[in-house]
């Protein structure tokens, strides 16, 4: 999978658990699950286990190449250009 | 005496820390400012999440679920989850490689030299030091609760008034002491290094105090039935059927002692002895005597309709008198015509201090908390409070308020101690086990605290079937009042040793942030070039932040604010910069003025929110029904935006330094 299909797919899933993180459906539910946790706290927990995956997959298919980007780089360090600007 | 003496033994252990990491400190500022760019994965996944989960993450998270519920978990930690890693993603390791690059230390620098402006960072330094101070405060605050409610009785007769324990003044200045030391001696290396010890000292005894609570309550299933049966709201974001029929019935007894006290204190109404007695013998309930003392002739009074006679006027006063609010000289034009609603009530300022009653009411019970048969002076307030103001009405989560919540994460992105820890990393790819690793240890940490806090609105104590926590307890002191009564001595001490932890691990990144900046922005910018050695910038770094640390130890002093609270006021402000931050390095067109015009909106509407909310005084404040950082953003937008559109666009200089093209490219054309 090349960068910027990589950077879709983490874009997509994010979109996705902000969008299940807001959890109406969830919203009257009491009922323990496995007889002690509160469905408010598993859902969001499960959200946060979620996020890991997301940004594990990000850090094999999205990551940022830096050494490259130095290589390409056109403009080296210079004087801050605001000493002239000013 | 043990928790204090396992609290004095951690507090050491950490100097000695601070002092081995002096030895290998470079004597360079930028050793001390960045650790030499030196920090590696673990370290770095390490002192980003010890610096992000302060007092904030279990002190606060633990209180606000015993006031909000379960629900609360979502508000903040999967939320921040998600945020903070993209934060790091796309901000964080973008940063970090312009930092290399560029040698940049703060975040100051880089706006100054991103937008080309010199003075820009005249209006940041002091915004980014304001809203690090409320920060600070968190963490502060917290110390001295957690330390003071663990050392009760801790000294025979010294210390009286603050139950025999140590005072929360004195805790949160020996704390401030110790973190200020280690980070004197030890630099960004130092704190990078206690950060991780810590956040592996809390991490662990995290877990510890939860099985140990848990099983103390009977088991998980047996806390968590205890609340399915007394608060199910906690368990949920919306409001129970059977917790709004159980306030509805306490409210109206409330209002019928708050009207027949106020009957009888304005002579309105005697009852004789013969009708005090027969309402005695009348009154079947099982209360304490303290209680039955108006309980029992107002019920007797309400029967036999000797309150009718009270006009809506002084029932409204009398309501207000009970909760202990300050009439208004402008009251709502209907205060004589309508009975005014709990909500109307809670409009009310709260006297100041008015639970100080409590101590003359229960002087005979008040005592050294080792003597089993004694109230300490947080109980007898709280005794006060829970018995004469009226009851919490439940309270569910509004979904949009939920919704909004989102914004206050993205804080994380302007968070100026995170910059700096940005900035320590070897490489670009030291991030990746932050990024992945940070949901995850958010959710070790903040399950258990969550789950601790809903359960302590239920729990009873194992031995005496009393309530543990009672209503109108301060949130601040849920977590340690919760260790120290279901943990033994030995346990408590390691347990708190924990809570510091993570409140330490905080603050240190945050005081050697502060004096970074100064150093850096101010006095190295504005001198000549050499006029300071390395030398003397580490002392004058070291001199703001103890000027720093002092003004924020001087408003801790002040009546203490829920720690929940005033720390979602401070990430928003820094979520309300967010926008710059995001369009500095991903939008070309973001112009100075652009710039100008986002740091002033955020700054206004922050400023004129924060006070209208009461200074953080009231925790459900909202603007529309939303969370107010969705306006802050909102306006800083908006106006980056506009105002960038028209005016003059950067120089070439500063795109092609910010935003180069691939040589490929470049090639072509």
């Amino acid at each position: 999978m090349n960068k910027s299909n990589g950077k879709l797919v983490i874009i997509c899933l994010v979109i996705l658990l902000i969008i299940l993180h807001h959890d109406v459906w969830n919203w009257d539910n009491k009922e323990p699950v496995f007889g002690f946790m509160p469905m408010a706290l598993l859902w969001q927990a499960g959200i946060s286990i979620g996020a890991g995956v997301t940004w594990f997959l990000a850090t094999k298919i999205a990551w940022p190449d830096f050494s490259e980007d130095e290589e390409e780089t056109v403009v080296t360090e210079s004087t801050p250009v605001y000493e002239v600007a000013e | 005496m043990t928790q204090l003496i396992i609290i004095t033994i951690y507090l050491c252990l950490l100097l000695g820390l601070g002092l081995f990491s002096s030895k290998l400190f470079r004597g360079t500022s930028k050793d001390y400012m960045l650790a030499s760019h030196s920090i590696g994965p673990f370290m770095l996944l390490m002192s980003l999440f010890g610096t992000t989960m302060t007092a904030f993450a279990l002190v606060g998270s633990t209180g606000e679920s015993f006031k909000e519920g379960a629900g609360v978990y979502g508000l903040l930690a999967s939320s921040s989850g998600i945020i903070h890693s993209l934060c790091f993603f796309v901000l964080g390791v973008k940063l970090w490689s312009l930092g290399r690059k560029y040698g940049y230390t703060t975040q100051i620098q880089f706006f100054r030299d991103r937008l080309e402006s010199d003075r820009i960072g005249i209006i940041l330094f002091p915004i980014l030091v304001g809203l690090v101070i409320p920060y600070l405060l968190i963490g502060v605050m917290a110390s001295g609760t957690v330390i003071n409610s663990i050392t009760e009785g801790a000294f025979e007769s010294t210390f009286a008034e603050y139950d025999y324990g140590i005072p929360p003044w004195l805790a949160s200045l020996v704390i401030c002491i110790v973190v200020l030391i280690y980070v004197f001696f030890g630099g960004m290396r130092g704190t990078a290094m206690a950060n991780t010890a810590q956040t592996i000292v809390f991490m662990i005894l995290g877990l510890i105090t939860f099985f140990i609570i848990s099983n103390k309550l009977g088991g998980l299933e047996q806390a968590t039935n205890n609340v399915l049966e007394k608060n199910p709201t906690k368990m949920k974001r919306s409001i129970d059927e059977q917790d709004l029929e159980k306030y509805k019935l306490d409210y109206g007894k409330w209002q019928t002692v708050a009207y027949y006290n106020y009957a009888v204190n304005h002579d309105q109404l005697t009852l004789s002895a013969e009708q005090k007695k027969q309402a005695m013998d009348e009154f079947k309930a099982p209360l304490p005597p303290f209680l039955k003392k108006d309980r029992a002739p107002a019920a007797f009074a309400k029967k036999n309709g000797l309150l009718d006679g009270l006009s809506i006027r002084d029932r409204n006063l009398a309501m207000l008198e009970q909760d202990d609010r300050m009439p208004s000289d402008d009251h709502e034009s209907n205060f004589d015509s309508e009975l005014m609603s709990h909500e109307d009530l809670a409009h009310y300022k709260r006297k100041s201090g008015a639970d100080i009653t409590g101590l003359t009411m229960f002087k005979d019970k008040i005592g050294n908390p080792s003597d089993p048969t004694k109230w300490t002076r947080k109980k007898a307030k709280g005794v006060y409070r829970a018995s004469k103001w009226a009851p919490d009405a439940p309270r569910g989560m509004s979904p949009w308020k939920f919704l909004t919540y989102f914004f206050v994460p993205l804080s994380v992105g302007m968070f100026p101690h995170l910059f700096q820890h940005w900035l320590t990393a070897k490489s670009a790819d030291s991030f990746k086990l932050a990024v992945v690793a940070h949901p995850i240890f958010i959710m070790l940490v903040w399950v258990p605290c969550v789950l601790l806090g809903v359960w302590m609105t239920s729990a009873v104590h194992p031995d005496t079937g009393a309530a543990l926590i009672p209503p109108h307890f301060p949130p601040n002191a849920v977590l340690p009042a919760a260790v120290k009564a279901l943990t033994g001595p030995f346990m408590a001490g390691l347990l708190s040793a924990g809570i510091l932890a993570a409140i330490m691990s905080s603050l240190d990144s945050q005081f050697l942030c502060v004096g970074t900046m100064f150093t850096t922005d101010i006095v190295t910018h504005y001198s000549k070039k050499e006029r300071f050695t390395d030398q003397q910038l580490i002392m004058i770094a070291r001199a703001f932040i103890v000027g720093i640390v002092a003004l924020t130890y001087i408003f801790s002093l002040f009546e203490p604010r829920r720690v929940f609270t005033l720390g979602v006021w401070c990430f928003s402000g820094f979520s309300s910069l967010f926008p710059l931050v995001l369009a500095s390095l991903y939008w070309r067109r973001l112009t100075k003025a652009g710039a100008y015009a986002a740091v002033i909106g955020a700054g206004l509407s922050w400023l004129y929110m924060f006070q209208d909310s009461g200074f953080a005084s009231n925790p459900h404040y909202d603007v529309l029904g939303v969370m107010p950082v969705t306006f802050m953003i909102l306006i800083s937008t908006a106006s980056m935006i506009v105002v960038s559109l028209v005016t003059k666009g950067p120089s070439e200089a500063t795109l092609n330094k910010f935003f180069p093209q691939p040589k490929a490219r470049v090639e072509d054309s």
